[in-house]
Order: structure tokens, then C-alpha cells, then sequence
């Protein structure tokens, strides 16, 4: 079920705001920048470190919580980086001021970001500026802590954001042989984040080829039931296309393909430099596509690049299944448990487990939870109580 | 004896309470004081300051009205972190012709006791259960039965350490000291089950604003217990959701109209909502809202049933299922409840409470009289210090006393 959307011939071009908030959204910003695909967008990073920020290449520079508890840092309490962001509000409004959409990079876990995002994002949304968040999640070797914070920020900005992808960094693990360093590490997460966030860029600022637009995007992330796992591809020189599918295909983050094995919908973009030939795209597309269950809903989209050199990326948003959520971890364990493996259609692959994790997926569409808006999810027996039980058990209510 | 102050951040409404007990066995309250709660959802703390500024106006009340000066406080603890565990500990008998003796059942309940808890939670109760020797039919007192080995089993209640320290830091933000806490189902469970009730197995369910907190007694000793993050603030939300009212209203009709049975008469079938100022006239039908709470209660108490079973305890209660917080308040949840788990069900109410205000004897005060009964009845009666081992404890908790 291909569904190819019509590129429709809007020559406004949207204002994107693309904003890293604490250390780790905006060093994947500073990425951003490095990849040279910053052109026409304003690009900003929050932060309460006022060094952090004097680092930053960004454009825009907004310190926030200075003089207040979060003065030099936010110990990693999102109550402190809140409560800075939001006495610090009237800045986040002025550079809202004057964009469509936001794209916002936060990495989760620590209390600038997990703390500012939600007031970034509620003001966004107050001024109707459509919201796209790329996210990591911590390693588990960051300790219950911070992967605790992590989860409920996550599950904060899912309810509040148009569009939550997120990237569970501890799967990077399995990624970097035992030769990479912590800081390989961490550089391949900003690295991930960095990728993530020019792919969103494209696909609403860039006119498309074959075009996904913001709408596709939100109507993935109403598909699955929560947050949208991201992966990414890219390669140049001779038979690239096929190299990127392979970087996507084998890459840690999807777990060498088992997410897409078992994804509901995909959304998948192949942007390219301008000698991007027809069949490369072609291939790309039934490549990834081929990966992905034959009852998977799926969007395609193409970009063309002009500031790029000979190559192609290939990025793809699978968002889980509904219905096959599993509760939150118990805490503790450092792993989290996988959850049962609903039977992917092709059958030669059915062995594959799901990579849905089962912490990163909510079954909370923003609007059912009511007042339950923004705290943890009480999910047991992987339903999420918050949602009312005449709601999800389907009852008609007489008027 | 020396009043004690008891006091619950609870989630809709925070409540502390002065207590003495007198010669009887009786509860006297001399002091109440009630106050709104702030920052607590779900039962947890998410703001210490709204919080505290609660649990201050409520113990000020308590204190002008008892007049006394209060400085520390037993605090209820909550929250769906809280989990029961049985642990076991295991022991060779130490003398050589194989009596068991005290140092023997002490050194069990140590080993019991030791369990390591994963790194972000922290031991909230230990209750002994029962003792076996050489794994035959598990005893009270094993004190003077011959064998090679004694066995303890304990059941621990836990929670996360960051959440439990939370609680205690909001307390100490008012300049109050935590002298114990005390889990809410478990102070709940004390105040309305008789001896003969926790002898013959019963289960306390108490029905709060943001959680769902159990205790079981089956056998003849605590055999599980926990709390659900939902409550009646799950109600609520869902009447909001439902009728599209603000959350006031949807509080004040539920108060008023919720039932937990959806019969098919309803007199009058649709209630109208006056227009407030910004508010549109709404009409709910009452029908309706029966649904929407009838599903939502009815489906909390398969979860509790649900974890009952687990430890097959249903099957084991003689002494029936008693509600209690505000919840039991609710029309028909009585009928509801006995319907879902099959056993007879009962609106639970404090024992042995005196007062001069009326009141005190609702099921929604059963956790904060409950945390009194809990102190004075783990306090040594001559020096006023609480004991100092646990057997006194157990016995107390199991209704030997």
C-alpha cells in the first residue's frame, strides 16, 4: 500500500525554527550547522550554561535562568531547568515569534532539556507553530536515574508535541565495536540526532519531489502509539543508494531491521544531491520498503539538495503497532524487557523480534488524557488507565 | 501517654489528626485539621511547596484544636511504586539436640530481612508471615519445636527511594519531624479489621483520590499488598472527558450523582448544569454518567482482584472485603465490588474512635486513625519509645493483641 502524496506547489517557504535545548540537543544542533544544511532556517540553542552557549556556533543564543536556582547549570533536576525556562519565557516567545514550525533536538535524561522542552513546547503551541521533536533516551549505563527522568520527559513531550521521534541511545551500544571510546560514543548520538533533525528540516522546508509534508508526519505519529523510532542512512561515491540502505538496514538504532520488521507505518525519505538519478531512489525506496511488513502503512517522500555533494541519505520514522504496548519497566534493571513480538507478515522473517521498546511507546494520544496531561502514564497490563475506560473499551454514550 | 500526630498528604485533600489512646484500647481524637491538597497527583509529591503549605494549615488546625504543640508527625506513604514482596530466610537450628530457640527465630528474620532491593528502592515494612522448621507445615511459634532448620518467610512492602524521600523532605520543610512512615493500605487495614476479621482473612481496599491501595490478610498473616495509581481523580477525569464539563463540576456530580451500578430508571434521566459565568449550560444524562463510572470503577476492582489472585487469596477470606477512603462513599460500590470479586463487601470504618467533632469514623479518615492505631500499638506502653523488635509489631499486625 504505497501511498505517493502530491507535491503541491506552495513556493512560500515555511519558517522553521530549529532549536537544541540543553547540552545534547545543542551540540546535535552545532551538527546540524557542521553539515552545512543550516541554510534558511534560524537556528538557536537554549541552555542555562552560559559557557555551553558561548561554544555553541548557533545563531541564536538564549541563556536561560540566569540569576535564579539554575544559574551555571541545572544538576540535572528538570524542576530547575522548568522552572528557568519558564521564568525566562518572554525569550522563548520572542524567538517563536516569528516561525511556522520548530524543530526542536532535546536529549532526555538530564534537567535542561528534559525540564525546558515541555515550556518551550507549550509556547509553541500557543502561538499554533506545529511541533516536531527528535529525542534520544540516555544509556543504560546512565543509571535508573536519569533514564526515570528520561521516560517521563519522553512521555511529557509525546503528549505535547505534533511529532515525537526518538532515538534510545543505549542501542548505539551494540553499534560501536569495543574500539570506540565513551566519546565515540556520545559523538555518534549527537551524530544520530544531528541526522534526525536535518531530515525533519527537509521534509518541511525543502519542496519535495515526492512529497511527505508535516501532515504525514502527524498522521504518523497517530498511527503508532507514542513516540516514532528513527533510523538513518546515508553513503556517497559509487553505489551509494544501495550503501545508505545498507548503513540504514544494518545501523544499530533499528536494531539492523528488526524495527522495521515489525512497524505498523514507516514513513520513509530519501533525500539526495542533485545527481540523484531515478533509479537510486528506486531502489532505495523497494529496499527499504521490502524490509518493512507487507500490511505496514507507508509514506514515501524525495528531496533534492543543491548544497549538497554527491550524496544520498536515507532516513525512515517507523511508528509500533497499537495494541501490542506493554507496561512501563519496572524499575531497576538496567535492560528493559522487549515486548511480545506481534507476528510480522512475512513469514520468513518471523523470528524477528520487535524492537519496540516497550518504556518509549504510550498509547496516550494527546487530548484523552485530560488532567493526566503531565505526569507518568499509570499503564498496567499494557493499557494506559489514564485514558477514561469508557473510552477505550469502546462504550457510546447517550446523549 | 503522649498524643500523636498523624498526618496524610493525600491527593485530594491532606488531613492530620491528634490522637490519644486511653485506657481501653480506644482512640481518642483531640485535634483535626483538614486542608486541600497541593502538588500531590497520584499519590506521590510532584510539589513539595503546595504540598507543605497544605500539611502546615492542616496541622495547625489539629494543633489549636488539641492544643498541643506538634513536632513530629507519622506520615501516610502511597503511590503505585509501592510494591509487597515475600522474602525468605533460612537457618540451620544452632543447638546441637536441635530446640528452637529465641537467637534462632532472631537470626531467620535478620537473614529475611537482608534482601537486597533493586538500587532505587527502599524497605518501607517487613512483616513476618510464618515460621517452618525442616519445610513441614508452616507455625506461629516454632520457640521450643525440635529440628535441623528453620525457615521464615516475611512479606516487605517497597518503594522508590526518591519518591518516599520526597515525602519526607516536604515534611521537613515545615519544620515537623517524620517519626515513622507508614503505607496508607496497611494503616488502613489496622483501623478497620477486627482480630477475628484478620484471623479468618479479610482484604482492605482503600478507594483514594489518586491511588488504589490493598491489603490482604489470608492464613492468618498479611499475605500481599500494594497501591494502584488510580483513583477517584480517574473518575473524575472521566466524567470531564466525557461530558466535556470543567473538572469543578465533574468533581461536584460525581460527589452527587455518581453511582457505581448502571440501573436502567433513572429519575430524572438528564440533569441540568446552571450556566455558569463562562460556562455554557451543559445537561448530563444521568444514565450516562452511571456508565462512564461504572466502567471505570468496576474495572479498577478487576485489577485489584487480579493482583488478589495472584496470591489466590479470594479463595481464603472468611472475613470478607471492607472499602474505605472517599471512594466508599460512592453509591452502590459496595454491590459493584461484591460483584466483581465474588465475596461479600462492606463500607469499612475506623474502630474504636472517639471524638468530640463527628465524622472521624468515615472511611475516608481509615488511613490517617489507622497510622495513630499503627504507633500506639508498636509503642511500648512503659517507656513510650517504640519497641524495639519486630515480634511485638507482627502480633499487632496480625490482631494478637
Amino acid at each position: 500500500m504505497f501511498k505517493l502524496i502530491r507535491h503541491s506547489d506552495e513556493s512560500v517557504s515555511r519558517r522553521v525554527c530549529v532549536v537544541g535545548i540543553g547540552d545534547g540537543g545543542s551540540r546535535a544542533v552545532a551538527g546540524v550547522l557542521g553539515g552545512g544544511s543550516g541554510e534558511g532556517c534560524t537556528i538557536a540553542v537554549i541552555n542555562v550554561d552560559p559557557v555551553a552557549l558561548e561554544n555553541s556556533k548557533a545563531m541564536t543564543k538564549v541563556l536561560i535562568g540566569r540569576h535564579g536556582p539554575a544559574d551555571g547549570g541545572a544538576g540535572g533536576d528538570p524542576a530547575v531547568g522548568k522552572a528557568a525556562a519558564e521564568r525566562d519565557i518572554e525569550m522563548i516567545h520572542g524567538l517563536l515569534s516569528d516561525c511556522d514550525v520548530l524543530i526542536m533536538a532535546v536529549a532526555l535524561g538530564g534537567g535542561t532539556g528534559t525540564g525546558a522542552a515541555p515550556v518551550v513546547l507549550a509556547a509553541a503551541r500557543e502561538a499554533g507553530i506545529l511541533t516536531l521533536v527528535m529525542t534520544t533516551t540516555p544509556f543504560a549505563f546512565e543509571g535508573e536515574f536519569r533514564n526515570r527522568i528520561a521516560r517521563e520527559g519522553l512521555q511529557t513531550v509525546t503528549a505535547m508535541a505534533d511529532f515525537v521521534s526518538v532515538i534510545p541511545n543505549d542501542r548505539l551500544v551494540s553499534g560501536v565495536g569495543s574500539e570506540g571510546g565513551m566519546a565515540a560514543l556520545f559523538a555518534r548520538a549527537d551524530e544520530i540526532l544531528a541526522a534526525g533533525i536535518c531530515s525533519l528540516w527537509q521534509m518541511v522546508a525543502k519542496p519535495m519531489l515526492i512529497g511527505v509534508d508535516a501532515g504525514g508526519l502527524r498522521a504518523l505519529a497517530g498511527k503508532g502509539s507514542g513516540a516514532c523510532l528513527f533510523g538513518f542512512g546515508t553513503a556517497s561515491g559509487v553505489g551509494r543508494g544501495l550503501h545508505a540502505v545498507k548503513a540504514l538496514l544494518e545501523g544499530p538504532v533499528l536494531e539492523k531491521g528488526a524495527s522495521l520488521r515489525s512497524c505498523g507505518a514507516a514513513l520513509v525519505c530519501v533525500a539526495g544531491s542533485y545527481d540523484m538519478t531515478l533509479h537510486e531512489v528506486g531502489d532505495a525506496f523497494s529496499a527499504v520498503c521490502g524490509a518493512l511488513p507487507a500490511d505496514c502503512d507507508i509514506q514515501v517522500g524525495t528531496v533534492v539538495n543543491e548544497g549538497w555533494d554527491d550524496r544520498i541519505l536515507i532516513t525512515v520514522y517507523v511508528a509500533d503497532r497499537r495494541r501490542t504496548v506493554t507496561p512501563a519497566p519496572r524499575a531497576g534493571g538496567g535492560r528493559r524487557t522487549e515486548p511480545a513480538a506481534p507476528m510480522p507478515a512475512s513469514g520468513s522473517r518471523s523470528k524477528a523480534k520487535t524492537a519496540a521498546q516497550g518504556e518509549l511507546m504510550f498509547d496516550a494520544p494527546a487530548g484523552s488524557r485530560g488532567r493526566f496531561v503531565n505526569i507518568p502514564a499509570t499503564i498496567l497490563d499494557g493499557e494506559d488507565l489514564d485514558t477514561p475506560t469508557f473510552k477505550r473499551r469502546g462504550i457510546v454514550l447517550e446523549k | 501517654m503522649i498524643p500523636v500526630v498523624a498526618l496524610e498528604i493525600g491527593t485530594s485533600k491532606t488531613v492530620a489528626l491528634v490522637g490519644e489512646m486511653r485506657e481501653d484500647g480506644s482512640l481518642m481524637i483531640t485535634g483535626r485539621g483538614e486542608h486541600p491538597s497541593a502538588g500531590v497527583k497520584k499519590g506521590e509529591i510532584t510539589d513539595p511547596e503546595g504540598a507543605a503549605n497544605g500539611a502546615k494549615k492542616a496541622l495547625m488546625d489539629a494543633e489549636n484544636g488539641a492544643n498541643v504543640d506538634i513536632n513530629e508527625v507519622v506520615l501516610a506513604i502511597t503511590g503505585g511504586h509501592i510494591r509487597s514482596s515475600v522474602y525468605n530466610g533460612t537457618a540451620p537450628v544452632c543447638a546441637p539436640d536441635g530446640t528452637i530457640c529465641e537467637d534462632d527465630m532472631e537470626e531467620v528474620q535478620e537473614l529475611a530481612r537482608a534482601v537486597s532491593l533493586p538500587a532505587d528502592r527502599d524497605m518501607i515494612h517487613t512483616i513476618n508471615q510464618r515460621y517452618s522448621v525442616d519445610d513441614h507445615e508452616p507455625v506461629e511459634n516454632p520457640e521450643g519445636m525440635v529440628g535441623a532448620k528453620l525457615s521464615l518467610d516475611i512479606l516487605g512492602f517497597h518503594g522508590v527511594r526518591s519518591i518516599l524521600m520526597t515525602a519526607h523532605r516536604t515534611v521537613e520543610r515545615i519544620q515537623m519531624a517524620v517519626q515513622d512512615t507508614v503505607f496508607s493500605g496497611l494503616a488502613a487495614a489496622l483501623s478497620v479489621l477486627t482480630p477475628e476479621q484478620k484471623r479468618s482473612g479479610a482484604v482492605v481496599i482503600d478507594l483514594g483520590a489518586g491511588t488504589t491501595d490493598y491489603v490482604a490478610y489470608a492464613g492468618g498473616v498479611i499475605a500481599c499488598g500494594g497501591s494502584l495509581a488510580v483513583g477517584g481523580d480517574h473518575v473524575t477525569n472521566d466524567i470531564m472527558l466525557a461530558f466535556n464539563i470543567p473538572q469543578i463540576r465533574a468533581e461536584k456530580i460525581k460527589k452527587e450523582h455518581g453511582r457505581a451500578l448502571v440501573s436502567d430508571h433513572v429519575e430524572p434521566p438528564r440533569l441540568s448544569l446552571p450556566a455558569e459565568l463562562g460556562f455554557p449550560v451543559n445537561v448530563v444524562n444521568l444514565r450516562s454518567l452511571h456508565v462512564v463510572v461504572h466502567a471505570r470503577m468496576e474495572e479498577t476492582l478487576l485489577k485489584i482482584r487480579r493482583r488478589l489472585e495472584e496470591v489466590d487469596v479470594l479463595s481464603r477470606l472468611g472475613g470478607g472485603v471492607y472499602l474505605t477512603g472517599g471512594g466508599a462513599n460512592m453509591k452502590d460500590i459496595t454491590e459493584l465490588a461484591t460483584s466483581v470479586l465474588g465475596v461479600p463487601c462492606f463500607v469499612g470504618r475506623p474502630r474504636h474512635v472517639l471524638s468530640l467533632k463527628k465524622g472521624v469514623d468515615g472511611p475516608e479518615y481509615a488511613t490517617c486513625c489507622g497510622l495513630l492505631e499503627y504507633t500506639f500499638r508498636t509503642r511500648d506502653p512503659q517507656s513510650d519509645e517504640p519497641k524495639s523488635i519486630l515480634g511485638s509489631l507482627m502480633k499487632t499486625l496480625l490482631g494478637r493483641r
